[in-house]
């Protein structure tokens, strides 16, 4: 076994590992979210079927847990999908075909769900707050605005690397039809 | 494309074959049949030189600029 692919069969097994944390996470918090949503007073047809975001002392949990949770899914939906395409980039590393405009896409892919997941989580929290105010639901102390910059920075770096393996695709193509 | 590959009229006027030619410049058939049928994306000047020498021409009898 060579070092590139011993390097790539232990990533490999990571992000393996990984994707099945994320992807149980995910799982958990969705069914969370899921009944949390519906417990939510909005004059709906779940009123009273669960004891949440009740504005009086026995509120099981505020919006701002609510918002939290929701959070941790998004993050968890977001790990499962740039692991995923991870593992398939790594994939044709092993298989030696590393520059393929399919692996260009994958890395467009994970630049567009890591921004589309950090703006979700941006947009979360006023929409909650404004819920919150609107319907005399008690926000609590969690589920505050923070900026995620690392993961910003990691939307910004996939997209970096899409254009290197585009062209990297480009290059192998045009290697390949020198004669 | 604006550049025409004129190899099989070549190979036509010397009575070659492509599997022959192949043989003698030592370059895969696979490559030939690229450049013969014109989807080749460059050329080597070590490539070209070996197909003039056994085909007894000039780079410009194989290759030709179409402006149209």
């Amino acid at each position: 076994m060579t070092k590139k692919n011993k390097v790539a069969g232990i990533l490999s097994v990571i992000l393996l590992i990984v994707f099945i944390i994320s992807l149980i996470t995910m799982l958990v918090t969705g069914v969370v979210v899921l009944f949390m949503f519906i417990a939510v007073p909005v004059g709906g047809f779940f009123d009273g079927l669960f004891d949440g975001f009740r504005g009086d002392s026995d509120a099981d949990y505020t919006m701002g847990e609510f918002v939290e949770i929701t959070m941790a899914f998004i993050t968890a939906t977001m790990f499962v999908v740039v692991s995923s395409r991870l593992m398939e980039v790594l994939r044709t590393i092993s298989a030696g075909t590393p520059f393929e405009a399919e692996n260009a896409d994958r890395f467009k892919r994970i630049a567009k769900v890591i921004f589309f997941a950090e703006l979700a989580k941006l947009a979360i929290v006023p929409v909650a707050f404004l819920w919150a105010v609107l319907f005399g639901v008690e926000y609590g102390d969690g589920g505050g605005l923070s900026i995620d910059l690392t993961n910003w920075l990691g939307a910004a770096v996939a997209l970096v690397l899409a254009e290197v393996f585009r062209e990297g695709a480009r290059l192998q193509e045009e290697q390949e039809f020198t004669v | 494309m604006a550049i025409n590959v004129k190899l099989d009229r070549i190979l036509l006027e010397r009575g070659m074959s492509l599997t022959e030619l192949s043989e003698r410049v030592g370059v895969t058939i696979a490559n030939l049949s690229i450049l013969k049928t014109g989807k080749a994306k460059a050329i080597r000047f070590s490539t070209l030189e070996a197909i003039c020498k056994e085909l007894d021409c000039q780079p410009g009898d194989i290759l030709s600029f179409d402006d149209s």
